[in-house]
């Protein structure tokens, strides 16, 4: 897994390849708590991604609830695979997905 | 005489009882170990010895010797052979020959010698033509003896022509004694053997042979035909006899009265001569008086009596008489004439012989009384029957009218023809009658000649002798013409009925065998030849009928062979998509339908059940029971139940109703395709080859049970083994290691074991038509007796990954090797993502909750299906016992404040995956996802 991370005040966009499952997920929770704090705008770059597993899951919606404090966050270019898993775990409705 | 008649009947007895000795030393001692030939030299010499012994305790009488020699011989040739008849019939014949020479009958030798050798050529003969090497039955036996002795007679005359009354009276004597004795002898030495070798029993209880009857009523239509032709020339012979007797004794009769009144006539003629000289001297009183004349007459020229002795008579008319008027023709040409004794012209009263002689005057006449003649010629009487003789034996005999003998042959010891039966009436003269005559029996027959009875006589043997012999010579000849006559029709009724008619039952026969080709072709006669056409066509419409039958069977069993097949599985189609294992079966029928099946079915995606059974039996009956045992296994096994228990409980099911006493064989296992366990019961069926990956190809050693549907309430063993993957297991019906080729050796297992190890397959059903032909080639041209039937299955595996202490990050390792399989299947992007999810999540939660505090071990297996592909991934492990599938879906529908992470995972996969089962098996969590691609 790749992240790419591109901050641009206390807005960033983090663009992720690979995968995003039980290996790759702490690296990706590690790498978004370094960077979160004072961010306003949270952009996921999900157009590399794969696959998200559940571990995956957690750390998106523990991101989720961090921004909802603190500003917003986005998630774009979500392939229809990951659109699939979303919407089966009901994260399409807590998420912000363009 | 008792004493020589006892010493005969013994010679005739010694062969009943040598042929019986013979024949029970054949039958018990080492004598039956000589070759043929030295059997029949010896019972030949044996018989040959018996039947000097047969000639040597004979009876002599009147030049020949009665004898038993002939039976010896025969029952050489007729019970032990030809050649010891031809030997004992050499032997007896010229011992008989050189008899001669120590005083036997000289008389019949040519005959008696000659008869010996035709009896051993006859029984010979016999033997090997009329009996064909049996013995021949006790009354055949009796005729053959009579028949041979009745010959033996026959020569006697033949050969003794220049004497028939001798050989006549010999074979009078003989016949009545030899033809019973050596008759009885054969028919004894027949039945003795028929005795000992208790063959009477078995003839009773067979049906009359065509020749028995044949023979039967032949023998009475020649017996009726025998004693009427006998009647017959008994009575003409007897008629001849009797005319030729009355020629020879009136001749002798006829003969005699002329000699005498011959005699008579020239005595008187020349008296009157005298008488014509003595009437120069002397007056005719006187010359009547001293010659004792009764009449003395001259008579004149004109007929008239014109001196005489008797003075009365003077003046008498010649010419007025019948009797006087035969002298008038000495006034004629006639010089002298003498008439015969009679009564007188003058006087009827008076009888007188006259004779006459011509005179210058007319003629002289003198006339004799009776009894003045007879002084006067008795001497010449008397003489005239000394040397006569009547026939042989017979003689004349001239007697005075007290019917005293004055004249007979010396031997005549009678004085008067009445001293022996005085009071006899004597028949008219010129007939023949019969009277006793010197204690003799005669034919008689007599005339009154001068005063004389002249009675010729012929004694009653010698009359009817010629009869005699013509009735004997006739009635033999007729017994041997008929005994000829009853062979050969016997002959010719083997050869033109019973001969063909075995012909004909033995191409019967062949057809009761089976084989409606032959052809029964005996066309000799009209008869025979339809009778064969009968039979052909009978066994043409058979035949037609047989074929159609057996057309409308082949094609009914064409049917029930379809159903058959029908009903055992397409194994290679139905599996061909499986990449776990790889399987093939084939049935190859003997003939129609056969008793043998196997059947493949999966119960669940991990158990693939495999059996092969044969039913004792082919055809229908096998085929339905094939069908019931099939189906009751089946269902069974489908139920669920444990083969130890399907086979309990299918041999109970079958038990009941199988009143054909049917079983089956049979072999079922069920393989574990996710370790390769093979459970398994055997229900006395042949053990399969397993071979194992590293090794060959070797027979599984295991207790069979009993058969199915033998016995109720057997209860059947589970066993067990395990295969690796590569490994294989064959299964065979005996129509493998049974198969016959034309020298009549089996297939066996070893040749099997050996076919297999011979090479490596690349399938199974490479390895079944291999196995097939490699029977083939061993059967080469001999049937097929038995279903040829096979399974072969190889266990190939299930690919996986394991590992003894699985970390998290293994869940990469785990995800590689399923990708590495999809890929090979092609799998879309969309379902491999999905599916990696889903590892990644079951995965990660084994190794995070499974082992708490702790390392374990996790192995993951992945397999699929075809048609519509499927692929299943197993995740097997051996921490807390968790089924996943029991906890509650999460809340989707919370805010993300609310969302709770847990159980997310596990509800992802749940979704995406088409099915998701969990069991816990053997201490291992089992969880097993499936996904359509």
């Amino acid at each position: 897994m790749e992240i790419i991370k591109n901050q641009n005040g206390t807005s960033l966009e983090i663009a992720i390849e690979g995968r995003l499952d039980t290996m790759t997920a702490p690296e990706f929770e590690a790498e978004i708590s370094n960077a979160i704090s004072g961010i306003t705008s949270l952009v996921l770059d999900f157009a590399k991604l794969e696959y998200v597993s559940s571990a995956g899951l957690r750390v998106i919606l523990s991101a989720q609830k961090i921004m909802n404090k603190q500003g917003e966050m986005k998630i774009k270019n979500v392939n229809s695979e990951i659109m699939d898993v979303f919407e089966i775990t009901g994260f399409s409705d807590i998420l912000t997905i363009e | 005489m008792l004493y020589s008649y006892l010493k005969l009947g013994l010679a005739a007895f010694l062969p009943v009882i040598a042929a019986a000795l013979i024949y029970l030393a054949d039958k018990n001692t080492s004598f039956q170990k000589l070759s043929y030939k030295n059997k029949q030299l010896i019972i030949g010499i044996i018989f040959g010895c018996l039947a000097i012994i047969g000639t040597e305790f004979g009876i002599p009488i009147k030049g020949v010797q009665m004898n038993a020699r002939d039976a010896a011989v025969l029952s050489a040739g007729l019970f032990f052979g030809a050649p010891a008849g031809i030997i004992s019939g050499i032997i007896g014949a010229v011992e008989r020959w050189f008899a001669v020479y120590h005083g036997v009958g000289a008389f019949s030798q040519v005959a008696c010698s000659v008869s010996t050798l035709l009896a051993g050529i006859y029984s010979a003969l016999l033997r090997k033509f009329m009996f064909e090497n049996k013995k021949p039955s006790t009354f055949i036996s009796l005729a053959i003896g009579v028949v041979m002795e009745v010959f033996h007679m026959t020569m006697i005359f033949l050969t003794t022509m220049h004497q028939p009354d001798k050989a006549m009276e010999i074979v009078k004597a003989c016949s009545p004694v030899m033809i019973p004795l050596n008759g009885i002898s054969v028919m004894l030495t027949s039945l003795l053997i028929a005795v000992i070798s208790k063959e009477s029993r078995k003839k009773e209880r067979r049906n009359t042979r065509i020749s028995q009857t044949i023979q039967r009523w032949l023998l009475l239509t020649v017996t009726l035909a025998f004693v009427f032709t006998s009647a017959f020339v008994f009575r003409f012979q007897d008629e001849a006899a009797s005319n030729q007797a009355d020629q020879l004794l009136s001749l002798a009769v006829d003969e005699t009265a002329a000699d005498i009144i011959d005699a008579s006539d020239a005595n008187l003629l020349n008296l009157t001569y005298e008488v014509q000289n003595d009437l120069k001297t002397e007056n005719l009183e006187s010359i009547a008086k001293s010659r004792g004349l009764a009449e003395i007459s001259l008579v004149n020229k004109d007929g008239f009596i014109f001196n005489s002795n008797i003075k009365e008579y003077i003046g008498f008319d010649m010419s007025s008489g019948r009797q006087s008027a035969e002298f008038l023709k000495l006034l004629g040409n006639n010089s002298e004439y003498v008439q015969g004794y009679g009564p007188i012209s003058s006087n009827e009263s008076i009888s007188r012989k006259y004779a006459g002689i011509k005179t210058d005057y007319g003629f002289l006449q003198v006339g004799y009384d009776s009894d003045t003649l007879q002084s006067d010629i008795d001497k010449e009487v008397i003489g005239i029957t000394k040397n006569r003789h009547v026939g042989q034996t017979g003689c004349i005999m001239i007697l005075d009218s007290q019917l005293n003998i004055i004249s007979a042959p010396s031997s005549m010891k009678m004085k008067n023809l009445l001293q022996s039966a005085p009071r006899i009436e004597i028949p008219d003269s010129d007939t023949t009658f019969t009277m006793n005559i010197n204690g003799q029996e005669c034919r008689c027959r007599y005339r009154l000649a001068e005063g004389y009875y002249i009675f010729s006589v012929l004694p009653e043997s010698e009359a009817v002798q010629m009869r005699n012999i013509a009735v004997y010579v006739n009635s033999f000849m007729e017994i041997l013409v008929f005994a000829i006559l009853f062979i050969l029709i016997y002959l010719l009724i083997k050869r033109v009925v019973v001969n063909r008619i075995k012909s004909i039952n033995s191409s019967l026969a062949t057809i009761t065998s089976g084989n409606l080709d032959v052809v029964v072709d005996v066309r000799s006669n009209e008869e025979f030849a339809s009778l064969s056409d009968d039979i052909n066509s009978t066994v043409d419409t058979l035949k037609k009928y047989i074929d159609e039958a057996s057309a409308r069977i082949d094609a009914e069993l064409e049917f029930a062979k379809n159903i058959q097949a029908s009903a055992l599985p397409n194994v290679s189609a139905a599996f061909s998509k499986r990449n776990d294992f790889d399987i093939f079966a084939s049935m190859n029928p003997a003939k129609e339908v056969g008793g043998d099946f196997y059947d493949v079915y999966t119960t669940d995606s991990d158990t693939l059940n495999f059996l092969i059974a044969d039913v004792s039996g082919k055809g229908i009956p096998a085929a339905m029971f094939m069908m019931r045992a099939m189906t009751e296994l089946k269902s069974l096994t489908e139920s669920g139940q444990p083969i130890n228990e399907v086979f309990t409980n299918s041999n109970n099911a079958l038990c009941t109703g199988n009143d054909a006493g049917m079983f089956v064989t049979a072999w079922q296992g069920g393989i574990d395709l996710s370790d390769g366990t093979v459970r398994f019961a055997n229900a006395g069926h042949n053990p399969p080859l397993v071979k194992h990956s590293d090794g060959r190809f070797e027979y599984l050693k295991s207790r069979a049970g009993l058969v199915l549907a033998g016995m109720e309430g057997i209860k059947y063993k589970m066993q067990e083994f395990k295969l690796e993957p590569g490994d294989i297991v064959y299964l065979y019906t005996d129509g493998v290691t049974e198969a016959t080729n034309s020298s009549n050796e089996l297939y066996g297992e070893d040749r099997l074991r050996d076919a297999l190890n011979s090479r490596d397959f690349e399938s199974m059903e490479e390895l079944c038509k291999f196995v097939k032909s490699d029977v083939d080639s061993f059967v080469g041209e001999a049937p097929q007796f038995d279903d040829i039937t096979m399974v072969a299955l190889k266990y190939i595996g299930i690919p996986s990954v394991s590992f003894e202490e699985a970390e998290i990050q293994d869940v990469e390792k785990v995800t590689a090797f399923v990708e590495a399989e999809l890929e090979k299947l092609d799998c879309p992007m969309k379902s491999a993502m999905q599916i990696n999810i889903a590892i990644d999540e079951l995965f990660s939660n084994i190794v995070r909750y499974g082992y708490p505090n702790k390392k374990g071990p996790v192995t993951v297996k992945f397999k699929y299906h075809t048609d519509p592909t499927a692929v299943f991934i197993r995740f097997e492990d051996e921490g807390i016992p968790y089924n996943p599938l029991t906890k509650e879906d999460p809340d989707i529908t919370l805010s993300a404040e609310e969302r709770d992470i847990g159980g997310l995972g596990v509800f992802v996969v749940k979704k995406t995956m088409d099915d998701m089962r969990y069991k816990y098996e053997n201490g291992k969590n089992i969880l097993t996802i499936k996904k359509l691609i």
